[in-house]
């Protein structure tokens, strides 16, 4: 299981271009205002970069050249975590949740799928906010339930930009738990953060991504 | 300083703006993704996926029927109103014509046309251009910024198959059962007014416009209709996409979408009704 990123040139007028492979769950660490987000849409293919390209498997992950459903196939083994939660507002917590199942485990039932929903739900202690829609959470309860969405499909591949050290001792146990499954599991996490500490909490291994870089 | 060179300072303040515009583009690009960079590209992969199946998942009936709703069901007043508003006018207008020029046929020929072939097609493809595709644009575009398509595409959901071909089916079968309520209520107001002010009589009206009606007049509704249903919601869908980062592009968007949608809607139904006019 590997995934790795090939002469990543991100803007055209980058200097440096990148290249590696990561075979384990890993924090690399971007200093803010250094392109993190713009990364993090490259990685999960919504973005293109200037030139280079970002592989899972040794398929290429890039979905913004192509324009044929097809091609989303790949997107089945990965999942990502946004920083701005990027939930859909139209659908209540439970429903957003489901909507990412449902598209992930064709073969699974609708009970199945309520029953694992309503178990994340209540092991994060989020089970009151279950009926509501984004723009009725916090913040945090917001970022939590993407984290959630992110990991309950259990991708092979999760990329989570500017991960975060949650508050509450409970929700960060169940965040050290869930890390803990992926790597059992020999599944990857990619988090793109400027902040180390979310490293050591969440044990990542730390990568400087100024480190990954050469010359183009 | 010599005027030359002035010259040559600006074009290469041009050519270094132009440049950063490059690069700033390529930036955009990168940061949100180009989505469908063309409308070539956009309407391929909607046909792809509305006529030739081309995508996995199925269609959402959620979105489908919130369409229906808002776009067929909850415009049905405004569209009554319109059609009583401007069937009034019509009625007047051409029962007064026809009794000058002492042909009653052309009352019935203003009545089919206006309640079934020319003017409804026009007036329904614009109250839902107004109502739902300046709504549709603004809700895709608030997707956007908030990186929700981004999202979704993530999760391996086509926003294709997931949130615009439900949206042009809703639309097209709202448009539908608008024009029969519009071509209804218009005709049934005719008949009302022409019974109160020109004593006409249930039989005679209703053969008079069942004389001036035929099948090719209601396949060329139907025609007008959906085609301009599938124009304005192609085209506001699309514009909703176009938005990348910032909440200030919507309003731009639904501007162009209205502009674009307004222009389809006069050039596709003029057309239809240029080329059954030489058929």
């Amino acid at each position: 299981m590997s995934f790795s990123v090939e002469n990543l040139l991100i803007f055209e007028d980058s200097k440096e271009s990148y290249n590696f492979t990561l075979t384990t769950s890993s924090l690399l660490h971007i200093g803010s205002t250094k392109g993190k987000t713009t990364l993090f849409n490259i990685l999960i293919g919504v973005g293109s970069p200037f030139c280079g390209v970002s592989s899972l498997f040794g398929k290429v992950v890039d979905l913004s050249s192509s324009h044929n459903d097809g091609d989303i196939t790949l997107f089945k083994e990965t999942s990502a975590i946004f920083s701005k939660h990027a939930l859909l507002s139209n659908l209540t917590v439970s429903e957003n949740l489901e909507l990412a199942l449902s598209h992930k485990s064709h073969e699974m039932s609708s009970i199945e799928r309520e029953s694992i929903i309503n178990e994340h739900i209540s092991l994060c202690g989020l089970s009151r906010v279950s009926d509501k829609r984004p723009c009725e959470l916090t913040s945090s309860q917001a970022k939590v339930i993407s984290f959630i969405r992110g990991i309950i499909v259990k991708p092979v591949l999760l990329i989570w930009d500017d991960p975060f050290i949650p508050s509450s001792p409970k929700l960060l146990d169940y965040f050290k738990k869930q890390i803990e499954v992926f790597k059992f599991e020999q599944r990857i996490i990619i988090a793109l953060g400027s902040d180390e500490k979310v490293a050591q909490r969440l044990s990542l291994n730390l990568i400087g991504f100024n480190e990954l870089r050469k010359s183009a | 300083m010599k005027p030359h060179s002035g010259g040559r300072f600006y074009l290469l303040c041009y050519s270094e703006y132009f440049e950063l515009i490059q690069i700033t583009k390529n930036r955009q690009v990168a940061m949100h993704g180009e989505l469908y960079s063309s409308f070539r590209l956009f309407i391929e992969e909607l046909f792809g996926v509305l006529f030739f199946g081309r995508s996995k998942d199925k269609l959402n009936l959620k979105i489908l029927l919130t369409q229906i709703y808002f776009s067929g069901f909850e415009a049905l007043g405004v569209v009554v109103l319109t059609a009583l508003a401007l069937g009034v006018s019509l009625i007047w207008g051409g029962d007064t014509l026809a009794l000058n020029l002492g042909q009653s046929d052309i009352f019935y020929t203003l009545i089919v046309s206006g309640f079934i072939t020319d003017l409804a097609p026009v007036v329904i493809s614009l109250i839902l251009l107004l109502r739902s595709g300046s709504a549709i644009t603004t809700e895709l575009g608030y997707m956007k910024v908030n990186q929700e398509i981004a999202a979704l595409r993530a999760m391996g959901v086509s926003p294709m198959s997931y949130l615009i071909s439900p949206r042009v089916i809703g639309i097209i079968f709202s448009a539908l059962i608008l024009s029969i309520y519009f071509a209804f209520s218009g005709i049934v107001l005719a008949y009302f007014c022409s019974s109160l002010f020109f004593n006409l009589q249930y039989q005679d009206f209703f053969r008079g416009v069942s004389s001036q009606l035929t099948g090719v007049d209601l396949l060329i509704m139907v025609l007008k209709v959906s085609l301009s249903a599938f124009c304005l919601t192609v085209i506001c869908c699309y514009q909703g996409l176009k938005v990348q980062g910032s909440f200030t592009e919507i309003p731009k968007r639904v501007i162009k979408a209205l502009s674009w949608g307004f222009l389809s809607i006069i050039i596709l139904n003029s057309l239809i009704s240029v080329m059954r006019f030489l058929i």
